[in-house]
């Protein structure tokens, strides 16, 4: 009786946020309703050269009110050292000239699965407008890492990548089977410190980097292709997503020995815009669990954050707590 | 109790003062340049920081300057907490003044030991 209360809930739920807009990528306006608890689980992964970096993420949601959700995300990846990179940055001695310059950029370095650290997020609701399968909703959010990350390029990435807090706007229409979700923010990331080797290959030089400043915009689509009619709760949706996911980022800045600009010759720290194409398909079962794959091509420019194809695959399910 | 009250304030006070001297910690700072020692060097330290201060030359609260034949400095006394450590010398073998800094975070359970630190410095 329980175990169908249940049900009955998260599919009268899943009606109201409609399985279209729940983007693999993007969050929709609307929201996790009110003592829902969500659960999601979510592997990032890339080749660069022979190293598969992965990305494992566990998200914690709850709707505190019927209009505000908050998440936690803890994450854990391969993409970065415990400390810089030595080739981050060198200096060379030419006589009297000494010649800073960033150094050139190796692919594949190995490294261990790390602990990232924990970002979190809060959404808010401040505009609904519902009619008969349809609605328009706007929201409102903001979010804020620690990590403890030494990420060596200059795009910023409050997930798993930069310390830092971010903010902005999540618009979202839906009619019938489709959805359209517009969602544009900035990122402020905070600065990471650590140490590279000497070139002489001596102690560690204290060294700095202070991440671009980004704008965000991506552009969702979803679309319910399966069940073309509802007839119980227990039947599976499946949904085909398009997200366009875009950013603007200012170049990076390396200081060392604490006053030692030094000159960014390399694109990777270099300011820059792409905009990345993800197709995408999602299950939803029983009306709860829900299942995400999704593929990123670049298609303007690109990002150096990462390598493609990134291959993302998530699975959530809801808890909703009776009070 | 108003007497106890405060005696206990007093303790907490004392016992969280921190990013100053008046504690047990001694730093030997040892300004490098490519590994090599630099010696005769001036150790600024700029308390409660963790970053360059502006004007780091003029801007300190304890200034040490090694003798001419030692390559290090003796920091004495400090209490655990931030400090910024900023030196300046010269490079005989390229005949260039160096400089460089570096951010000394003093924990709890080091406040009573001898601490030796290497302060990278450039031209």
């Amino acid at each position: 009786m329980k175990r169908c209360a249940c049900l009955i809930i998260s599919f009268l739920y899943l009606r109201n946020l409609s399985g279209q807009e729940l983007f693999p990528l993007n969050e929709p306006a609307s929201n996790v309703p009110k003592n829902a608890i969500g659960l999601r689980l979510f592997n990032q992964s890339y080749g660069e050269g022979k190293t598969i970096r992965g990305l494992d993420a566990l998200r914690v949601m709850y709707g505190v009110l019927p209009r505000l959700t908050i998440m936690a995300t803890a994450s854990m990846s391969n993409h970065h050292g415990s400390d810089f990179p030595a080739n981050l940055a060198t200096h060379t001695h030419n006589g009297t000239q000494t010649v800073y310059s960033t150094g050139g950029y190796v692919v594949g370095i190995p490294y261990p699965y790390r602990f990232n650290g924990i970002s979190f997020y809060a959404k808010y609701r401040f505009v609904s407008v519902d009619g008969q399968n349809k609605h328009f909703r706007m929201a409102a959010y903001g979010g804020y890492s620690y990590l403890n990350v030494a990420h060596d390029e200059a795009e910023p990435n409050l997930l798993d990548d930069t310390k830092g807090y971010g903010g902005g706007l999540i618009t979202t229409y839906l009619k019938n089977k489709f959805a359209v979700s517009l969602t544009s923010g900035v990122i402020i990331p905070q600065n990471h410190k650590g140490s590279i080797p000497d070139p002489a290959g001596t102690g560690p030089v204290p060294t700095e980097v202070k991440y671009g400043r980004a704008v965000e915009y991506n552009l969702s689509f979803g679309y319910l292709v399966f069940p073309r009619k509802y007839e119980n709760y227990n039947q599976t949706n499946w949904s085909l997503y398009l997200e366009f996911m875009g950013k603007t980022y200012e170049k990076a800045k390396i200081t060392q020995f604490g006053f030692k600009d030094i000159p960014v010759s390399t694109p990777l720290l270099q300011q820059g815009n792409y905009i990345d194409v993800c197709p995408g398909i999602q299950a939803i079962i029983r009306s709860n669990l829900r299942i995400d794959l999704s593929v990123k091509f670049p298609m303007i420019n690109k990002s150096y954050a990462h390598f493609y194809p990134v291959y993302s695959i998530a699975i959530q399910r809801y808890f909703f707590t009776k009070k | 109790m108003k007497n106890i009250l405060s005696c206990i304030l007093i303790i907490l006070f004392i016992s969280c003062k921190k990013n100053n001297t008046g504690g047990e910690c001694n730093i030997t700072a040892f300004p490098q340049h490519h590994g090599k020692p630099i010696k005769g060097a001036t150790v600024y330290v700029k308390f409660g920081a963790q970053d360059l201060p502006a004007d780091p030359t003029n801007n300190y609260n304890l200034k040490i300057t090694a003798l001419p034949d030692e390559d290090h400095a003796n920091i004495k006394s400090l209490r655990y907490g931030k400090y910024y450590l900023y030196s300046v010398g010269f490079d005989s073998s390229i005949m260039l003044p160096v400089m460089g800094g570096i951010s000394l975070n003093i924990k709890w359970a080091e406040r009573k030991k001898a601490i030796d630190l290497n302060i990278p410095v450039t031209e």
